[in-house]
């Protein structure tokens, strides 16, 4: 009887939670180890990796090759929602983000820490980056056979870095989400018999410093793992 | 709702004609012209979609309008021309119509006082008001001919708030024997600026005022034109009436709610809307003899025809400058441009038999409706054009039974499935449009007296696949089952000759059944008393009549999407006149302990910094209510 | 309003419910019958095709509500070079409502048969090599002109299809018959970006993939090339990162080559 009557009561004063609640979670980067191997069979042993970052956002979007994304239907009550369109990859509602510069250094071996995000509860599906100025920084040596080839490289996307695929139910109690940039994946396209007329820093109109732009600009390269609860 | 409870406290616009009706908030989000936000009995009725409005016998409410579904926009109104306001709670007599989900709410017009009546006010803000009034006083006319004026003009409260409209309603009344002959012309005309919507982080940051503005061009341009023409034949018992109205309503608003979220040079929507409307309704109510028992019938048909022009563009926030549409291609952002002409019709029939054996009082209604729409997308197909045609049924029963006690006291319990039709533009070629269909259920007790009058009631409703229609991008959501109840409580009372007080209260609950979430937006909780009093005394051999009113709106805490509330509103109004022979001096003040208030509080993403670093995140936006305004009025009755 | 009337006299005499007819059909639109002009390409290249064939299958209506309506019959192969739209099933006694949840794909099948003006040969060469898409054309700038044929496997599910103008899905109307056009874009094997929504139409880049320059472009010469001898801020590949050449790039960008009533679109799945 007791809980029926604050059953009812709690009706008529209207407790309870629309849908989806504000929680806030901490954001680490990392990287991984020095060494890396490229497509092209060059061994890369990194001196310096260093992401200069800006922002983090998480989006509802999933990174499907072609889809609508509708608004949650609330947001459209009043307003003239920001509506995706029939695009390849479309982000949809920002459900969390963490605004802040951090110079990440993806050669230790612990993961940093960025910031505490603002969130939502809620199923999000894709996560955007942006790189601040200064973009990645890398240096070190590409072995191959006989051959070494010293090198320094920088480069800094012109558009935040989107469709980084982050499918995950956030929960009221998110212990923190990590952001690993694999500078495996990074310098997999980038061939060092092909540095053009420098290596140091690596000839900009050069194919290996293509395949490093192409490479930070891969949302594949970054992986988004929640952790367990 | 009787005179004397609409002259307690402060009117000087439709906001506070809604606000009337108890449970119901009203929100004026985008400046004096446009229609007003209304929430009622656990609905988010956003600009009309679920309370069905009527003056005199004219519909308020417009179909499939361009920026809301059923937007009733009332500001045409002239407040002092209200001589009552009938509510009828949920949905559970047959004669009501489209978008009486929550409820119907009738304004009947009349002047107070035979003779002229002109009025001057000047008020805070810059804001004056002319008004006048004539009132015949021929029998034969009866008490509710009139014709009336209003001119309002104001510079608002904070920058982009001016407006200016005018305002004339006719209304003749011609009683010859069992017959009478009604009819009704309006006209109506405003242009306002809107201040759009505020960041509340924006606000608490100290970057804009409480009463700032965000973004440029915001504001409308709104005229309408009705005329009403009817009869009334009563004989033996029996009445019989025939009505037929047209309307001629052109709506221009823009609106960027979002800054530059959507677009880099402004989300902001231009939206028109022209729609001629006729229709027609013939009701006949009779007793009926069946053996020694006595049967009320109630019967109606009503035939109803919107012809619209609508459209839609996006703006540039610099310039004001219109976009051009873009068609199709996979990379053409979503489709803001809008250009469609429809006919929406519908046919309807109703009817009650009503059975009131000793103090019991038994009634069983049904109301059909058959909505029919010709569609043409002047935009579709990458500027073809295409033609559509849709089509759908409605059925509804309505139920109630009722037991008297004694003489005064009343139990009451009704059923009613209420409806809403959808929005043209969304129907696909060939479909069976879908009404939202809600099953609406009232148990209560009224008791009334000479000198007293209370009633409380529990309401609750079921909406099957409730939908959401997005105005701006003309899709449906489908939220699933929806629930809603609580309770309303009102009473008003004359203690003493000359003073009055009306309250009421009522508690809400709306949520999703599947994900036992609550909805947003709803009013869980809304209060309103209005209290007056008046005690005429002699002077100098002249009679003199003072008069104090006092209201107070209390609106507690709203959920907001995100699991947040918005802020709780408590308003106190006040007026203080006197009166002798024809002239009476009024002080009006509204917001009397000038709170800071936000009339509209909403959460969604915006994007008014164009920084990389501002949130994307959903964030409180708020439009200011209106600070301490005080109102003096000369009125002259001759 | 005659039709209206018509509609509504049908609808009272059929007690509102009722049943309709579907045309399901598939077009390649001029751009693939005819040529996509130098006006659309970035960098002023022209396309012809000679052969546009694909294989459709599993074309299905459902509800959002969970009804399943009827699928496809079995795999079809339609060369939508040839003049269109061409029919591929008529469904005859379907529910008259919204069927709101449609799906289809475009993948390789064994058992597939021809429809429309397919030549048998080009029937057996698509089930025997296990192909799905196979376009053979020319492209050409400035007078000088390369073909190339080139096939691919790949097996993509589009479902939820949705068109800006129709809605969801199709709306099958009592008594009449609605139209479902499954419409291939030809100009989508030529976008520059695999995620963009501002990707370009260009040819420069294909058509200087034939390195021995005899005219054909192979999809041999197209793997030869690495995108990263490519411009930067062209042939982006999203998240892709298995995409390193132009053929990889080319077959990729022929999992959407599916549209759905004109420009509708449908979640498009990689199987």
């Amino acid at each position: 009887m007791k809980s029926s009557l604050l059953a009812i009561a709690l009706v008529f004063t209207a407790c309870g939670g629309t849908e989806r609640s504000r929680v806030s979670y901490p954001v680490t980067v990392s990287g991984g180890g020095a060494m890396v191997t490229t497509d092209s069979g060059w061994t890369v042993t990194l001196t310096r990796a260093t992401a200069h970052l800006d922002a983090v956002r998480f989006f509802e979007g999933k990174v499907v090759l072609a889809k609508n994304v509708k608004p949650q239907w609330w947001r459209s009550l009043l307003v003239s929602t920001a509506y995706a369109h029939p695009g390849h990859y479309v982000p949809g509602e920002a459900l969390g983000e963490f605004v802040g510069p951090l110079d990440a250094d993806l050669l230790t071996t612990t993961p940093l820490a960025w910031g505490t995000a603002d969130g939502l509860t809620g199923e999000q599906g894709s996560l955007q980056l942006t790189f601040a100025t200064a973009g990645l920084e890398v240096a070190g040596t590409a072995t191959k056979d006989t051959l070494s080839v010293p090198f320094t490289a920088s480069f800094t996307p012109a558009y935040a870095i989107e469709g980084v695929r982050s499918e995950h139910v956030v929960g009221k109690n998110e212990l923190g989400v990590d952001v690993r940039i694999d500078l495996t994946h990074i310098f997999s396209r980038v061939d060092f018999a092909q540095v053009g007329s420098s290596a140091s820093p690596l000839d900009p109109m050069s194919p290996a410093f293509n395949g490093f732009g192409r490479g930070v600009i891969d949302s594949s390269a970054y992986v988004v793992t929640w952790k367990e609860n | 709702m009787q005179r004397d409870v609409i002259d307690a406290a402060p009117r000087t616009g439709a906001t506070d004609l809604l606000r009337l009706v108890p449970g119901l908030v009203a929100s004026q989000h985008s400046g004096e012209g446009k229609a007003q936000q209304l929430f009622l009995r656990g609905f988010d009725a956003v600009h009309g979609q679920d309370v069905e409005l009527n003056v005199a016998g004219l519909p308020v409410n417009e179909v499939s309008h361009i920026h809301a579904l059923g937007y009733a926009d009332l500001n045409w109104l002239i407040p002092s021309v209200v001589r009552e306001v009938r509510v009828t709670e949920g949905s559970g007599r047959a004669w009501q119509g489209d978008f009486a989900v929550a409820g119907t709410v009738r304004y009947e017009l009349g002047l107070d006082e035979p003779g002229f009546t002109a009025a001057f006010s000047h008020a805070s803000f810059n804001r004056t008001r002319l008004f006048a009034g004539f009132r015949p006083d021929v029998s034969k006319l009866g008490d509710n001919t009139f014709v009336a004026a209003e001119y309002v003009e104001g510079d608002g409260f904070g920058p982009r708030r001016d407006f200016h409209r005018f305002s004339a309603i006719g209304q003749l009344q011609l009683k010859l024997e069992a017959l009478t002959l009604r009819a009704l012309a309006t006209t109506y005309n405003t242009a306002y600026s809107s201040p759009g919507v505020l960041r509340d982080d924006a606000w608490r940051s100290g970057k804009v005022g409480f009463f700032d503005v965000s973004g440029s061009w915001q504001g409308g341009i709104v005229s309408r034109h009705q005329v009403l023409v009817g009869a009334d034949l009563s004989l033996d018992g029996s009445k019989t009436t025939l009505e037929a109205y047209g309307l001629l309503i052109d709506t221009k608003l823009r609106n960027n709610f979002t800054g530059f979220l959507a677009n880099p040079v402004g989300d902001g929507l231009e939206q028109k809307q022209n729609a001629n409307t006729i229709g027609a309704r013939l009701m006949h109510t009779r007793h009926l003899h069946v053996g020694d028992q006595v049967l009320a019938l109630e019967l109606g048909v009503g035939l109803r025809r919107d012809g619209v022009a609508q459209g839609q563009r996006g703006y540039d926030d610099a310039t004001g400058a219109l976009r051009e549409p873009l068609f199709g291609g996979a990379a053409t952002p979503f489709r803001e441009a809008v250009d469609v002409s429809f006919v929406q019709s519908m046919a309807s029939a109703w009817g009650e038999v009503a059975w009131a054996p000793g103090a019991w009082r038994f009634m069983l209604g049904g109301r059909f409706d058959f909505l029919g729409i010709e569609l043409d997308d002047h935009l579709a197909f990458s500027g073809i054009g295409t033609h559509r045609t849709s089509f759908g049924p409605h059925f509804g029963l309505k139920a109630g039974v009722e037991r008297g006690f004694g003489e005064h006291v009343r139990l009451f319990a009704s059923y009613g499935d209420g409806f809403r039709t959808p929005q043209a533009r969304q129907l696909s070629d060939g479909e069976k449009a879908p009404f939202i269909d809600v099953r609406g259920a009232e148990l209560g007790l009224r008791i009334e007296s000479e000198r007293f009058a209370a009633s409380g009631a529990a309401f609750g409703s079921f909406v099957a696949n409730d939908f959401f229609f997005d105005h701006t991008v003309g899709t449906t959501s489908y939220v699933g089952n929806t629930i809603r109840g609580g309770g309303q409580f009102g009473v008003t009372a004359h203690p003493v000759d000359g003073f009055l007080i009306s309250a009421n209260f009522t508690v809400a609950h709306a949520q999703l059944t599947q994900k036992q979430a609550l909805l947003p937006y709803f009013a869980p909780l809304v209060g309103r008393i209005d209290s007056s009093w008046t005690r005429p005394f002699e002077l100098g051999g002249r009679t003199v009549k003072p008069f104090v009113g006092v209201g107070m709106t209390f609106i507690g805490p709203r959920p907001l999407p995100d699991d947040e509330r918005s802020h709780a509103i408590f308003l106190v109004d006040a007026r203080l006149g006197l009166r002798t022979g024809p002239v009476e001096l009024s002080l009006d003040i509204q917001n009397a302990l000038d709170s800071l208030w936000r009339d509209g509080e909403f959460l969604y993403a915006s994007k008014w910094d164009q920084a990389a670093t501002a949130s994307r995140l959903a964030s409180r936006q708020f439009t200011a209510g209106a600070p301490r305004t005080f109102t003096v009025t000369l009125e002259l009755h001759l | 309003m005659k039709r209206l009337l018509a509609v509504l006299a049908v609808v009272a005499l059929s007690g509102c419910g009722g049943v309709g007819e579907l045309s399901l059909t598939t077009w390649g639109e001029e751009y693939i019958e005819q040529e996509i002009p130098a006006t659309e390409f970035e960098d002023g290249f022209t396309v012809r095709y000679t052969k546009f064939l694909v294989v459709i299958k599993d074309f299905t209506l459902a509800t959002k509500t969970g009804m399943k309506g009827p699928s496809q019959t079995g795999p079809l192969v339609v060369d939508v070079n040839k003049l269109g739209p061409i029919e591929l099933q008529s469904f005859k006694n379907l529910d008259a409502i919204k069927w709101d949840r449609v799906s289809y794909g475009i993948g390789p099948s064994a058992s597939a048969t021809g429809s429309g003006a397919v030549a048998a040969a080009d029937v057996d060469a698509m089930k025997s090599g296990g192909h799905s898409l196979w376009v053979e054309g020319s492209v050409s700038k400035m007078g000088v002109s390369k073909t190339f044929s080139w096939k691919f496997d790949i097996d993509t599910a589009y479902t939820e299809c949705t068109n800006p103008d129709f809605g969801e899905g199709v709306t099958v109307p009592t008594g009449g018959k609605a139209e479902v056009q499954l419409t291939i874009h030809g100009d989508h094997l030529w976008y520059d970006d695999l995620q963009s929504p501002d990707a370009k139409v260009r040819g420069t880049a294909i058509s200087a993939a034939d390195a021995n320059n005899d005219g054909v472009i192979t999809q041999d010469e197209l793997k030869a090339v690495q995108l990263t001898s490519l411009p930067l801020g062209q042939y982006g590949t999203g998240g892709a990162s298995s995409v390193k050449n132009l053929d990889d790039f080319v077959r990729a960008l022929g999992r959407t080559v599916g549209h759905f009533r004109g420009e509708g679109e449908c979640v498009t799945t990689a199987k």
